[in-house]
């Protein structure tokens, strides 16, 4: 009986420049479309601005900045994925603008791999596993460890030194701000 | 386990405070027993619940200090300030062990052995010996009592059975229990937690009306209950308890005392009659107010904001379609949903007395440390506040308390030898002005020295020696972070934390400070605060391609100037004749929008002197209902925070203070604004 039980789990999937990442539903509230966007000056380019989600101030994260990747303009594809994530101990609802919607998945714990090794140079702390579904590889995601870095984080590893770079940067910035 | 918890040291702390209050009254006229028996009710209160919730060192230390204050309502002990010092100092020690119930903290058990020895002395009678034979004359012959106890439905939820009582009744002297099971309803619809039946009885007994009415000291709200005298020196015979007995139904008051007296009737109704004016008649069938958790408030107020939120937009909608009776209709809607929102800011407005009583506490001690002679005189303190806000006041204006007491009031012969009198006071007064609560802070003491304010400014190099200030300007310089003007830093005033501090705190709830001080004279503190923070009146603006709001009660006055004339972030524009700073907004924000021909220059007051900053467009006022922008942003201070406009897009809140301050410090680093710099 016990070896019958099957562990499985659903995903969502969506796409960021070509890849396809995978995320955990537990964190997804649900998804929306793009509504106008007020920005919010002087904040990190990756933090589009804030949108009226029922009477709610919701921040909208732009994922492909926040990863490193290039910024482009929203499509009719374009969508916000509302997440519920735990950020130094506090629980805080964000929107984050991807691509494009792919699927909900429902995925077998055996299925998914180790996170790819160094030769694919996605960072290893940040990707938990990877599925091989048709002929596409879904990178899942930490979405907690994505988001609740005030920075950009860079999701290849051979990045990393930009990274520091920017973030010596941002932290001087944030010295100067300070009275 | 854990929200019962939270309860009771919910619970435990208010009663402290009252209890704090009372001793404070009662501080002025030891021999008023009202609130020697008020003491001992919140005591009695307190042990039962903590008792209840396993707080057992609370229990044990309240159940020993109770005594006294049993001893002292009955009369065999004298109120002495000792008893009062010891009682006082007992309360910090519980507020203490509830925050610390299992008293991990060593000094913690210590106090509570010492303090316990000390309030023991007074119960076993080592310092009974001073007490004057007053009053004791004991009741020895026993009287008759009529008592009426008619217990709620809900009563046994609280935990209370009504039969124990009825047994700690018959533990007094002779009784005849008189149920009632009329209101019994049948099978079907009885509800076995609900409690039908009520009781009468008659009780002979020696003990005081006090004992009896002790006996129902934690039912008082859980029920109804009468208790009548009906006759001193008198014993229920024989035959008429038998009589009673035999009735085996309720008779009420006067069938009892038909009863009783039978054939003897006329000689003891006048009586009665006197006996009735002076009984206590407890009727407490109507709950006065409920106690609500400030989550639930918090929902509350949430949704309300939603709802004014859609109303808006309703209404906005509906002008385009003028349609008539729609139209009615919505402003019917929008005419309740005001009223409602104005009803639910009220429930959540609390009085400044829940922050003076504190400080009261504060001026009695420090004073008696400080061998001052201090007297806290309070005025208006019935003005509300936003319970949010309260809570934020309570520390700066505890600060400026301190100060006013440490180095504002001088010293007894200090204060006899200038001619003044002896006795210093600090006033506290709070009232309303449009929709925003003034509180003010003044003392009769020493004033402020403007010289020595700028000397100790140059010594710490905030400004330098050649620079002209005016009086206010000197002022300002107390509210800079690391200026004390104390010589000595005392424990009281200078725990590392200054004015600046003060200054933040109120800046942090959208309001200002204002200081007036003659030399010799005293000094004064003006806090201007808004009644509350959630909601605020606002003028509507467009940058570039969003829309803002400023606080309202900011704008001083508008300019209209042709868009050519600004052309730096921070420069010097001459308005109606006078050189002012104006911040060029759009260049400060980065807009990416083409700007108007015109643009529009709003004149504020920054620190005392006139700023201005520079917008595209005024679009109205407007009424804004505060949101937080979150987490994510809280980088972004000089936003205090976002609102939904009637088209369902957000605008951004500025908090004007922290804008002002950014800009400043921003765009002249190096090169030194006006007077004063702001690092």
């Amino acid at each position: 009986m016990e070896s019958s039980v099957i562990n499985s789990q659903s995903y969502l999937t969506f796409k960021l420049d070509n890849e396809i990442f995978g995320s955990s539903v537990n964190r997804v509230l649900e998804i929306i479309e793009v509504p106008k966007i007020t920005r919010v000056p002087q904040a990190p380019e990756f933090m589009r601005g804030v949108i009226n989600l029922r009477g709610r101030v919701l921040p909208v994260i732009d994922t492909r900045i926040k990863f490193g990747m290039s910024g482009i303009e929203d499509t009719v594809d374009t969508c916000i994925v509302v997440l519920n994530v735990e950020v130094d101990n506090q629980e805080i609802v964000l929107g984050a603008l991807v691509d494009a919607i792919e699927a909900v998945l429902d995925i077998e714990d055996h299925e998914i791999q180790d996170p790819p090794a160094f030769q694919s140079g996605y960072r290893s702390d940040l990707i938990t596993g990877m599925v091989k579904r048709d002929d596409n590889f879904i990178l899942m995601l930490d979405m907690e460890k994505v988001f609740s870095s005030q920075e950009i984080t860079m999701l290849k590893e051979s990045e990393s030194a930009k990274v520091e770079a920017e973030r010596s940067k941002s932290n001087k910035k944030n010295n100067q701000d300070e009275d | 386990m854990d929200n019962l918890q939270q309860i009771f040291v919910q619970e435990a702390t208010e009663l402290l405070s009252e209890l704090e209050e009372v001793l404070l009254t009662f501080e002025n006229d030891l021999t008023d027993a009202e609130s020697i028996e008020r003491i001992f009710r919140v005591m009695h209160t307190l042990k039962g619940s903590s008792a209840m919730f396993g707080y057992e060192k609370v229990n044990d230390f309240t159940h020993e200090l109770e005594y006294i204050y049993d001893a002292l309502r009955e009369g065999t002990l004298v109120a002495t300030e000792e008893i009062l010092e010891l009682t006082l100092e007992s309360v910090d020690h519980l507020k203490m062990l509830i925050e610390d119930p299992e008293s991990s903290d060593q000094s913690l058990l210590s106090s509570q052995v010492s303090l316990l020895e000390k309030i023991k002395q007074y119960n076993t009678g080592q310092v009974v010996a001073n007490v004057p034979e007053v009053g004791k004359a004991a009741p020895t012959s026993s009287s008759l009592y009529f008592i009426a106890f008619n217990p709620f439905k809900d009563i046994l939820k609280n935990g209370s059975n009504p039969l124990y009582l009825l047994e700690d009744l018959l533990a007094l002297g002779q009784a005849i229990v008189l149920p009632s099971f009329k209101n019994i309803p049948d099978l079907e619809t009885l509800v076995v937690t609900d409690c039908y039946t009520s009781f009468e009885v008659v009780l002979e007994t020696t003990s005081s009306l006090q004992e009896i009415e002790d006996v129902f000291l934690f039912v008082e709200d859980a029920a109804e209950i009468k208790i009548e005298l009906i006759a001193e020196d008198q014993t229920l015979e024989d035959g008429v308890a038998d009589e009673i007995q035999s009735m085996s139904r309720p008779l009420g008051l006067k069938g009892i005392l038909d009863m009783i007296n039978g054939d003897k009737a006329e000689g003891t109704e006048p009586k009665h009659q006197v006996q009735k004016s002076t009984s206590v008649s407890e009727t407490k069938n109507s709950i006065n107010s409920i106690r609500v958790s400030s989550d639930k408030l918090d929902t509350l107020m949430n949704q309300i904001s939603e709802l004014i939120t859609t109303q808006a937009r309703l209404s906005m909608m509906v002008n385009g379609l003028e349609v008539a009776e729609l139209g009615a209709i919505t402003e019917n809607m929008s005419k309740i949903s005001r009223k409602l929102r104005d009803n639910a800011f009220s429930i959540c407005l609390i009085p400044i007395d829940t922050l003076v009583i504190r400080f009261q506490r504060l001026v009695r001690d420090l004073s008696k440390e400080l061998d001052k002679n201090i007297e806290l005189v309070t005025e208006g303190t019935d003005t509300e506040l936003d319970k949010s806000i309260i809570e934020k006041l309570s520390d700066p204006l505890l600060h400026l308390m301190r100060n006013c007491i440490d180095h504002g009031i001088e010293h007894k012969d200090v204060r006899t030898r200038q001619g003044k009198e002896e006795k210093g006071t600090i006033r506290i007064e709070a009232y309303n002005s449009g929709t925003n609560v003034i509180i003010k802070l003044s003392d009769d003491g020493a004033g402020i020295d403007l010289d020595k304010v700028r000397q100790r400014a140059i010594d710490k190099q905030i400004i330098t020696e050649d620079v002209e200030l005016t009086e206010q300007e000197i002022y300002q310089l107390l509210f800079k972070p690391g200026f004390s003007t104390a010589v000595e830093l005392s424990d009281i005033s200078g725990r590392g934390v200054g004015m600046d501090v003060v200054k933040r705190g109120i800046e942090d709830l959208q309001g200002d400070i204002f200081i007036a001080s003659e030399k010799g004279k005293g000094t004064s503190f003006t806090i201007r605060l808004p009644l509350t923070l959630s909601i605020i009146d606002g003028l509507l603006v467009e940058i570039g391609e969003n829309t803002y709001v400023i606080p309202l009660h900011m704008v001083d006055k508008c300019y209209e100037v042709p868009a050519t004339l600004l052309t730096d972030v921070h420069q010097h524009l001459v308005l109606d004749g006078k050189r002012m700073s104006v911040f060029h907004l759009r260049e400060a924000l980065q807009c990416s929008k083409p700007s108007p021909k015109m643009n529009q220059i709003i004149k504020m007051k920054f620190m005392e002197e006139e700023v201005g900053i520079s917008i595209d467009t005024i679009i109205g006022e407007h009424q804004v209902v505060l949101k937080p922008l979150g987490h994510m942003y809280r980088d972004q201070e000089q936003f205090s925070g976002a609102t939904i406009l009637g088209d369902g897009t957000v605008a951004l809140v500025f908090d004007i203070n922290k804008l002002l301050k950014k800009l400043i410090n921003e765009s002249s680093n190096n090169v030194s604004y006006g007077k004063l710099s702001y690092q």
